[in-house]
């Protein structure tokens, strides 16, 4: 037994020596061609046409689409070079990219094109939240670099949907298994995945048969970290060269970096808004004097300034300003108290004998503010909007919630105020329009007691399919101005991707699509 | 003794099956869907649609002892199903993670036990003088101090300051330092100070004063008749910090990025993902139950008395 016993020991011994592997990729100056990121999560299997624990900036990394956005977040050729639209605007035909090669030497043509789209549309219940792939009807390939597309009916946002991440990118012939299955990741993209160790590290190389500008680094290497302190920690120790991305680090780690002299830190254009929904179905918000009041007496500015370190834009609409169809003669409500004050007043809420709150017709000024209590800076949005429209005597009633129960009040239009954000660069406007019409969504719920809400469904039904240019502009400018001067939403700021990188880094760029990371242009 | 292990380990079955019904009902009383889950973390707009076309797709559309006995009947021939979140086999994922753990958990078991012991046996030895005064403040110390601050304290020094060790990730033998003393320091102050008392209790039996009357020579009767006695306490204890160990901790991996059994199971659980709750929760009952038989046997061999009242004369 004494024997079993220290054989044991050796043998457990043996194992955790065994057990240990070669050296994980280290950052820094003696590595000049290698740059070190980290990801909370594991980069994923790198499936181009499947979601779930498949990483988007990672896929984005090996696949590319046929057109991309650039920097004003328009559409630009990318694996296309150009494309036709039938009289019908029904059939698009697009003209290929000739010598684009994947990176295991096989060519991009029009068959492998079909083929992606073939598989992607074979599996209808994947894809199905994205309208685009209920609309394609047929997929041709009409000469080597011609690939055409057919649709049921006219659909304007067709070319937006193709710029998206997933699913519509294109994956090497040799990659597909009879059970479309897919195999190893090999795309056209700018970077090719060479090693990878499963929630350790992924390892990619530069894509040497790249066709566009190909990455100044030689090697990129994304190293699991889930924890936001334990990133700073190997950031500060140079075991990685960048943070990069949105919400990686704490606000106050932020804060701290930033104040080092040794490292540099930027943020992206606005990807997205955070925009309080205002619920005009309710209680005091049913008001519109009062909705307009709500948006003069919050002091976004000041949040961002104090709250967030000034890591976010400040919001003055709904969308960002270089949102495609964002009329650009909007009105902001600039932070103005007294306005507020008196707005108020008009709506009939009154200061009586000295009470801190207000009060109408004997009723005390409160509102309830539903948000997720998980998230921090929905948390300290409301917890600052609390302690700020106290002094214009509004009091507000937090109710911070788990992430289902918020989804649940989502539906319900149980709030007064919702926290509410659009839905990123990719999507805005027309998708986050077109949910607008489904009563499941707090955008449905807080402009449901405006008296016109089903003409503005109307309204967003008919420019979706619309299919002359000036009218939809025309259309869209209509329903953003409506929303707008209803002052449904309350606009706070919004959220991009931040980079903090060691100052021996240049050419850091950013992309107005999340996820979208353009790392080819940094160099040492 | 081959009897008693068969029945032992037979017994594991019913506990088990008890166990994964319990579990899979508590399950569906957590609020949150998996669908819905799985939806946010792909960056797909959870409308309606999408989210039944989920439900439909993972099989909870199922009513539930339907979802349960298919589960229990592929569970019988060892397939503990996909997880929602990567299709991949749960048996093989939770294997991935196992072996990381296994390593990590281990190594700080073993440095724990060596260390305590030692320190155990000094303590006791030079009562009352200055290692052990140090040792009581450490224990106090390594106690109380929260882990994941004790883990940012070591690499503050030893990897920001000294640049001896890395931060973090699992590489070569480096890596495995810090998160490995992270782990045993807390221990390592509880059993030192278990087998400090208990050294200190057993050398004032009698059957101690009586073999030293015997002129049995020191060493010996420290050897045979207090460290072994004193060291039972120790044993049990031990066993359940194995099964800790073993089932993952979550802190220490997030705070060293260790690709492990606690990190994976807390992202299981923040998406609902089902399969991989139920499996994991079934094979650390199996591994606690496991290490608890071992405890059992290893405790029957120090202690004969235990042994004859099992009713067997070896082990």
């Amino acid at each position: 037994m004494k024997n079993l016993v220290s054989f044991i020991f050796v043998i457990t011994a043996l194992m955790i020596l065994t057990g240990c592997q070669q050296q994980l990729s280290e950052a820094g100056s003696n590595n000049k061609d290698r740059l070190v990121i980290s990801w909370p999560q594991d980069v994923g299997p790198l499936d181009p046409h499947s979601y779930g624990e498949n990483q988007m900036f990672a896929q984005n990394l090996v696949y590319e689409s046929l057109v991309k956005h650039d920097e004003k977040g328009e559409i630009q050729p990318h694996l296309a070079e150009s494309w036709e639209i039938s009289e019908d605007e029904r059939t698009y035909t697009f003209f290929l990219r000739e010598g684009v090669k994947f990176s295991d030497g096989s060519k991009f043509n029009a068959k492998n094109a079909k083929k992606n789209f073939d598989a992607v549309l074979a599996a209808p219940d994947d894809h199905a939240w994205l309208e685009l792939t209920n609309q394609i009807t047929q997929t041709e390939v009409i000469d080597p670099y011609t690939f055409e597309i057919t649709l049921e009916d006219t659909y304007y946002p067709l070319l937006e949907e193709l710029a998206l991440v997933r699913p519509f990118r294109f994956l090497g012939d040799a990659e597909f298994s009879e059970d479309r299955q897919f195999k190893d990741p090999v795309g056209t993209g700018p970077w090719v995945l060479q090693e990878y160790r499963k929630d350790e590290e992924a390892v990619f190389h530069r894509n040497e048969n790249y066709w566009g500008e190909k990455p100044e680094m030689e090697e990129l290497v994304v190293r699991v970290i889930p924890d936001g302190d334990a990133r700073v920690m190997a950031f500060e120790n140079e075991e990685i060269d960048m943070i990069y991305g949105d919400g990686l680090i704490s606000l106050d780690a932020f804060d701290h970096l930033q104040s080092n002299e040794n490292y540099e830190v930027g943020t992206s254009p606005p990807q997205a808004t955070r925009a309080l929904a205002l619920n005009s179905n309710r209680g005091a918000t049913e008001d519109h004097h009062f909705r307009q009041a709500l948006n003069h007496a919050f002091d976004a500015h000041s949040f961002i300034e104090d709250m967030l370190h000034q890591t976010e834009e400040h919001a003055l609409s709904l969308f960002p300003d270089d949102t495609p169809y964002q009329p650009d003669d909007l009105d902001p409500y600039e932070y103005d108290p007294s306005k507020a004050e008196s707005l108020l007043e008009e709506s009939g809420w009154e200061q009586v004998d000295n009470n801190d709150i207000r009060e109408k017709n004997g009723e005390p000024l409160q509102l309830t503010f539903v948000f997720d209590a998980n998230d921090k800076v929905q948390t300290i949005l409301a917890e600052y909007m609390q302690s700020e429209l106290r002094a214009l005597g509004i009091d507000i009633v937090l109710s911070g919630v788990d992430n289902q129960s918020f989804l649940e009040a989502q539906k319900s239009g149980d709030f007064d105020i919702i926290y509410n954000e659009t839905w990123g660069a990719q999507y805005d406007p027309h998708a986050m329009f077109s949910s607008m019409r489904v009563p499941s969504h707090a955008d449905y719920q807080a402009q449901l007691g405006l008296a016109d809400k089903d003409e503005l469904d109307e309204k967003i039904s008919q420019v979706l399919v619309e299919t002359d240019e000036q009218q939809r502009e025309k259309q869209y400018e209509d329903i953003i101005s409506t929303l707008h001067d209803e002052a449904i939403y309350l606009p706070v700021s919004s959220p991009s991707t931040i980079a903090v990188y060691h100052d021996d880094i240049e050419g850091v760029q950013y992309s107005p699509i999340p996820y979208e990371f353009s790392l080819e242009q940094v160099r040492r | 003794m081959a009897a008693l292990i068969a029945r032992r380990i037979l017994m594991l079955f019913p506990s088990l099956l008890f166990l994964s019904m319990f579990i899979f009902l508590l399950m569906q009383l957590i609020p949150g869907d998996p669908a819905q889950a799985y939806l946010r973390l792909s960056q797909i707009p959870p409308t309606d649609e999408a989210i039944t076309a989920v439900r439909e797709e993972l099989g909870l559309d199922l009513p539930l002892y339907e979802q349960y006995w298919n589960w229990l009947i592929s569970a019988l021939q060892l397939d503990f199903g996909r997880s929602f979140l990567t299709g991949e086999r749960v048996l093989e994922e939770v294997l991935y993670y196992f072996l990381a753990t296994l390593q990590l958990s281990l190594t700080a078991f073993l440095l724990t036990i060596v260390i305590s012991v030692v320190i155990g046996i000094f303590a006791a030895r030079y009562q009352k003088r200055s290692f052990d005064t140090f040792s009581r403040l450490f224990s106090v110390g390594g106690s109380a101090i929260p882990t994941f601050w004790l883990g940012f304290l070591l690499v503050y020094f030893f990897s920001y300051q000294l640049g001896w060790l890395p931060s973090g990730g699992r590489g070569d033998w480096s890596s495995l330092v810090l998160p490995v003393l992270t782990l045993s320091i807390p221990y390592i102050a509880l059993f030192s100070r278990l087998l400090r008392t208990s050294l200190l209790e057993v050398s004032k039996a009698y059957y101690v004063t009586y073999s030293r009357a015997r002129g049995l020579r020191e060493p010996s009767i420290f050897r045979k008749h207090i460290l072994r006695h004193a060291l039972l306490p120790l044993l049990t204890v031990s066993g359940v910090a194995l099964g800790y160990l073993l089932a993952g901790t979550v802190i220490v991996e997030s705070v060293f990025s260790w690709p492990g059994m606690g990190r994976y199971m807390v992202t299981a659980i923040t998406n609902r993902d089902y399969p991989v709750i139920q499996f994991y929760i079934v094979f650390m009952a199996f591994i606690f139950l496991v290490v608890n038989m071992m405890v059992d046997w290893l405790q029957a061999w120090v202690d004969p008395r235990l042994r004859r009242r099992e009713g067997s004369r070896h082990v």
